[in-house]
């Protein structure tokens, strides 16, 4: 069952390839990471933003999302993402409006809460839980229909 | 019997800490006021309701909630804490989820049981039919927040200071339901009196469809058969019945106009008024149960806009010949069968995701059978919450 929802998502991968801005041996590598670390989320997550070009590296999306505040400052491009701080990456990175608690106070926890009211964040989620190169794919999708809805 | 909820919510709540690791909770809490007022005067909420998420590894997850409500009703302020939905969810294999703890729990048709039980309840599939379920318990609920009223005992123990807890009813459920563009469900209830004397048990048998006839018209309707076995009385039969159709014109934002009638047994031949487990109510102003009562609706719902949508709805009550409501209003002379009509408007407004307004407006127009003096009857609703 794994398999063949790999097998999916590989063939999603590649018809959208021209959406995220990627590779499909760099969808592949992705998609068989379980734990993906903040470098890598940056690096998918600003080209489908269209703020950084397709071919931009991982350190460098890195050091785009880090001096912007999206990403904490200092921390290792290995860090494991978290849902908290990738909510918070999407939220910034597509300059999506949030609540009144994330107008007031702008971060990863009520950026996670924004994302699972959207219903961008499906599934058994806490901020903390880490993701795997299979749920990023499956967010960003979200988040780029989501976006599409709204032009 | 409050402050023994606080200590145990506050205990689970540590416990939940140190099992699972405080970084791995999502927390938070709902805010509310809601001011009403009515032919009774105004009525006044306030509402906390704390909350705990946490995914406790694969796809089990935990949710606690109770609430901290301060009231003003009939000159008076009341206050309290009340365990709200407190349930571990569990998918041991695909297709598969168990429900542990204090969950919200209904039948197919909703006529026969509806609100919050403490037990637990596995949904999964077999053979392509969905199959549910549950062992509830509704003895652990404060008495003032539970529905649980079925019973003289349970009326009579609603109205003593000393008892603190809802009637300690067992209801089993099975249901099964062929999905489809109509589904059918069928649902077996048994409901138990845990006390000794003059103990009320009731069972039920749930038929019903559920479905679209078209890409804009939804159908469903239901029909339940129901036995009441009460210490000292022979076996009560009873039934009632309910259908709604419902139209969704083209558009952009689906609007919703709806037809829904339902109706239950009275006294009649070899019928009784029909007895749901959870007093479910049949009205917004105007709130008998289901007993010996006809109830036709219409209404129709707008969604103006992503954030904004309107409800307008009206609903004729007429009751068989005997074995209808019981209300102080009613006329004990009076033979009419004609209760009255309601309307009622409501609008939901979400500007953003973490804050909801909605406000209400209805008024109940006594029919023949109440008292030649009873006012109409009117209500004015408003209710903010914030999600922080």
């Amino acid at each position: 069952m794994k398999k063949v929802t790999l097998a999916i998502l590989a063939i999603l991968a590649c018809i959208t390839v021209p959406a995220f801005g990627q590779s499909g041996a760099e969808m592949d590598a992705l998609l068989g990471t379980s734990q993906v670390g903040i470098a890598l989320a940056a690096r998918f997550v600003l080209p489908a933003a269209e703020i950084l070009p397709a071919a931009t590296t991982p350190e460098a999306a890195l050091a785009a999302a880090t001096e912007k505040g999206w990403l904490p400052a200092g921390a290792a491009p290995e860090t494991p993402l978290t849902l908290s701080t990738l909510s918070y990456l999407i939220m910034r990175a597509f300059d999506m409006k949030g609540g009144m608690m994330y107008a007031l106070r702008p971060g990863p926890r009520y950026a996670y809460r924004e994302l699972v009211y959207m219903r961008i964040i499906q599934g058994v989620s806490d901020p903390a839980q880490t993701v795997d190169g299979e749920r990023l794919l499956r967010i960003l999708g979200r988040v780029l229909d989501h976006q599409g809805g709204e032009s | 019997m409050r402050r023994h909820f606080s200590r145990a919510a506050l205990a689970a709540m540590v416990l939940l800490l140190a099992v699972t690791g405080a970084w791995a909770l999502d927390f938070g809490s709902l805010v509310g006021i809601a001011p009403s007022y009515g032919d009774d005067g105004l009525a006044l909420s306030f509402g906390l309701t704390p909350w705990i998420s946490a995914s406790l590894g694969g796809d089990s997850e935990l949710y606690l909630s109770g609430s901290f409500s301060v009231d003003l009703a009939d000159g008076a302020w009341t206050y309290g804490f009340a365990p709200e939905r407190a349930e571990l969810v569990m998918r041991p294999v695909a297709g598969t989820e168990v429900h542990v703890g204090r969950m919200r729990y209904a039948d197919g048709a909703g006529l026969v049981v509806s609100g919050l039980y403490d037990g637990f309840s596995v949904r999964t599939i077999f053979s392509g039919i969905d199959i549910k379920l549950g062992a509830l318990y509704g003895g652990l609920q404060d008495k003032e927040d539970s529905e649980l009223l079925m019973s003289g005992a349970d009326v009579a123990d609603y109205g003593d200071d000393t008892v603190l807890f809802a009637p300690g009813r067992i209801v089993m459920a099975a249901s099964a339901t062929i999905p489809g563009t109509i589904a059918w469900f069928v649902d077996a209830l048994a409901q138990f009196d845990t006390r000794g004397s003059a103990a009320l048990h009731s069972q039920y048998l749930v038929l019903g469809v559920d479905g679209s006839l078209s890409s804009a018209l939804g159908l469903s309707a239901a029909m339940v058969g129901s036995v009441v076995e009460e210490a000292g009385f022979d076996p009560a039969f009873s039934l009632a019945a309910e259908a709604e159709l419902g139209w969704m014109p083209e558009g952009g934002w689906p609007d919703r106009a709806y037809l829904s009638l339902r109706w239950a047994t009275g006294d009649y031949g070899a019928f009784n008024p029909y007895l749901s487990v959870n007093a479910i109510s049949q009205g917004q102003i105007f709130t008998p149960r289901l007993a010996g009562l006809f109830v036709s609706r219409i209404g129709y719902t707008a969604r103006i806009d992503e954030s904004l949508s309107a409800d307008i709805q009206s609903t004729a009550f007429v009751r068989s010949a005997s074995g209808g409501p019981a209300d102080s209003g009613i006329d004990p002379a009076s033979d009419s069968i004609w209760l009255g009509a309601e309307a009622y408007a409501s609008l939901r407004w979400a500007p953003v995701s973490d804050i909801s307004l909605s406000s209400g407006l209805g008024l109940f127009v006594p029919g023949t059978a109440f008292l030649p003096d009873q006012p109409i009857r009117w209500l004015i609703s408003l209710a903010l919450v914030v999600s922080l």
